[in-house]
């Protein structure tokens, strides 16, 4: 028995019951007035009946009441047979108006219940739209599509995708293994099989039901529900709200697959261009020390010509100057790997800034010789948790920058305070300094800025930095001094 | 003179590479050193215990074994110096090279010089560490039988933490000591214990701001960054 029949019983065993509350009243007013009159009483059950419950009670409301005011109000009275015939007429009144106002009022009635239904539809399709408009990603999307469908279909649910080659299911609620059936049957759908080719139905295992999403004549993927034993199906209503929705998700599923699509191919873009200038600075940065280290090489193997002892001295120089140069090179290569491939792991300790800004120093003695460094470390900077090993390549790159773009004899000052619960570390230069449009395009990888007298790096410096200060919670920046040089700057949150 | 040829001290150099090999092999023996040379961990340990080096120069990247095995396995016999010689610059690889017994680590590509300083200093230490007399490091002078440490001349006064601290770092002068070791030494802790490594901070900050010239670039008592600290004899 289904929902609706169901309904329509227990319609027309409310309207027998109407019918016999308005006979009671009858027989209460009858003294007062006219037995005819009661007939209008009946009409009323008629009406409310129609209106409450729909056609077939208020048909079963208006018969009943002829029978009841014939066999209760009628002389000869408690039975069926009438004394008077012109009663007859009023029986025939009674029935074919009650007939019609049933008809009449059923009629507003299933109007309305359409309106009220259409509404819901409507309500429910925008709320999922609205819902569905700034989703970027496919696992909301299809989160939000499952919630809102469970909304109406009060049942669980899931949606199966193709990803390449397999199939991928999101549920409502905790998934159920699929079976053998079940999975021939989602897999046939998605190959586009159903449900024009066979009919769904014929997969249907107990009360799964399956809706494909399709787009453009193609199944992009398919809805699955679960209704419990106990439901009747759904009515029509809701069958075409389900299409409605599964409309609405096959575009979006779209939209955001072609989204992605874009984004890949922009990304791909992105990494070409990487590509390309990683292997010009491998083809260039990585062998013009090359060229330099075998020429002396091959120079000081010949055996022609003996070369005088200085120039000896000054090729064997050159060689390994340049092999100091690649090996820096690879280093920053080599780190930058590790940060894009998230392989550097973060080792917060409570760290004493003084020896991070000491270990640069000294790594960098050489290159610094006597140039004066001044050094302002706040002294209500204590312990600070920092990774040790990567804060001192960032400071060891930052003063290594700072000597490489200034004169030789131009100062550097590194100074250390906490400013808003960050620190904040600056390492100051007064060189040839950075044309503003340049101060955020330095961080990319190989960029370098151009000028008249090119300096040689590696182009990946301030990258790694930044790679290095953003796996400390931090940020990193450049200024540009109001008179002379650059000023970089690096704020990390101290924690409690 | 002629006696020196005889005292030959000799090294086991330890490397899969063939050309690393033969580089350290041409600059040692013209330093004049014996050497011998493994290309993996099995011929290591078997030269190890036929020619008896003075000591080992090791690769921790070995095709056979982990080099860190090899030093545990020289260890459980003999205390003869380990050299790493590592393209490994993670420091849980210095630490682990170091734990295991291991007596210093040079990170790959390095300076010939600093291979041979760090050869020269290890073997003069590879006696049992015997106490000569006052030492000098640039300014510094330190007299451990007195306990009297002076800064050009004035001396300086160091607590008792302080120095015990810089005398093992003057005991093992050149060469890493590790922050376990040291917790270990002085305070008989290690590094688990809540707070240590701050007070070790401290104290060699303190340490630094009395001896070094210049605190904030202190080039006496070197930072291991994650490894430990070194104190640098050559000023």
């Amino acid at each position: 028995m289904s929902n609706l029949t169901k309904n329509r019983f227990r319609g027309c065993l409310l309207s027998v019951g109407l019918v016999a509350l308005i006979s009671a009243l009858g027989e209460f007013v009858r003294r007062y007035v006219d037995p005819t009159n009661l007939v209008m009483l009946y009409l009323l059950g008629v009406i409310i009946s129609a209106s409450l419950w729909g056609r077939e009670p208020s048909i079963v409301a208006a018969t009943i009441s002829v029978v009841a005011f014939d066999f209760l109000f009628v002389p000869p009275k408690l039975t069926l047979s009438v004394a008077d015939t012109q009663y007859l007429l009023t029986f025939a009144g009674l029935l074919a108006v009650g007939l019609v106002i049933s008809e009449l009022t059923s009629k507003m009635r299933e109007k309305a219940i359409e309106a009220r239904s259409r509404e819901a539809q409507t309500t429910a399709l925008y709320n999922l739209s609205r819902d569905l408009a700034g989703t970027l990603s496919l696992d909301k999307a299809i989160n939000i599509i499952l919630l809102h469908i469970k909304n109406i279909l009060s049942c669980d649910l899931a949606i199966y995708l193709w990803e390449s080659e397999s199939v991928r299911s999101w549920h409502s609620a905790l998934p159920a293994p699929e079976d053998e059936p079940e999975k021939a049957a989602i897999r046939q759908i998605l190959s586009g099989k159903g449900p024009n080719g066979i009919k769904t139905d014929q997969f249907s295992k107990s009360n799964i039901q399956y809706i494909p999403l399709t787009m453009g004549g193609r199944n992009i993927g398919v809805l699955s529900y679960y209704l419990p034993e106990k439901a009747y199906g759904l009515t029509t209503e809701k069958k075409k709200l389900l299409e409605a929705m599964a409309n609405q998700a096959a575009l979006t599923i779209e939209r955001i697959k072609l989204l992605d699509e874009n984004r890949q191919i922009e990304l791909l873009h992105e990494k070409e261009k990487l590509q390309s200038a990683l292997l010009h600075s491998i083809s260039h940065d990585l062998r013009t020390p090359l060229v330099s280290i075998t020429g002396s090489l091959s120079s000081l193997l010949q055996k022609k010509k003996r070369l005088a002892p200085m120039i000896r001295h000054e090729l064997i120089e050159t060689a390994y100057e340049e092999s100091v140069r690649m090996n820096r090179l690879v280093g920053h290569l080599l780190d930058m790997a590790r940060i894009e491939a998230g392989a550097l792991q973060v080792h917060f300790r409570p760290c004493d800034l003084r020896e991070i800004v000491g270990v640069a120093l000294d790594e960098l003695k050489e290159d610094l010789g006597s140039r004066r460094i001044k050094i302002e470390i706040s002294k209500e900077i204590g312990d600070v948790p920092l990774d040790f090993f990567l804060m001192t390549k960032v400071i060891t790159n930052l003063i290594d920058n700072a000597a490489k773009f200034s004169p030789p004899e131009a100062p550097i000052e590194i100074t250390a305070g906490v400013v808003d619960g960050h620190l904040q570390i600056k390492v100051k230069d007064e060189g040839y300094g950075i044309p503003a449009g340049d101060l955020e395009r330095v961080f990319n990888k190989f960029f370098r800025v151009e000028r008249s007298q090119p300096i040689r790096g590696t182009g990946l410096g301030l990258s790694i930095c930044r790679g290095l200060v953003e796996l400390q919670g931090g940020r990193i920046w450049l200024e540009r001094n109001e008179d002379i040089g650059t000023t970089a700057i690096i704020e990390i949150p101290l924690k409690e | 003179m002629k006696n020196k040829l005889k005292k030959r001290l000799k090294v086991l150099v330890v490397d899969d590479e063939k050309p690393i090999r033969c580089f350290l092999t041409r600059v040692l023996t013209s330093y004049g050193y014996d050497v011998s040379e493994a290309e993996n961990a099995a011929r290591a340990i078997n030269l190890f215990f036929s020619f008896y080096p003075d000591v080992v120069i090791l690769d921790l990247g070995l095709p056979d074994k982990d080099g860190i095995e090899v030093i545990r396995e020289i260890r459980q016999q003999a205390s003869t110096p380990i050299i790493i010689l590592s393209i490994r610059e993670d420091k849980t690889d210095k630490i682990a090279a170091l734990d295991a017994g291991a007596d210093d680590y040079l990170t790959k590509p390095f300076h010939i010089e600093e291979l041979l300083a760090r050869l020269r200093t290890i073997l003069r230490r590879s006696d049992a560490w015997v106490y000569k007399g006052p030492l000098r490091f640039g300014d510094l002078s330190v007299d451990l039988a007195k306990r009297l440490v002076e800064v050009k001349g004035r001396p300086v006064h160091l607590t008792p933490t302080e120095y015990d601290l810089f005398q093992l770092l003057v005991r093992n002068a050149d060469k890493v000591v590790t922050n376990r070791q040291i917790l270990k030494e002085i305070w008989n802790r290690d590094e688990q214990f809540e707070g240590i490594d701050h007070l070790l901070r401290v104290t060699i900050s303190n340490l630094r701001n009395k001896i070094e010239a210049n605190p904030e670039r202190p080039n006496l008592i070197i930072t291991e960054p994650g490894v430990g600290y070194r104190l640098c004899s050559d000023i």
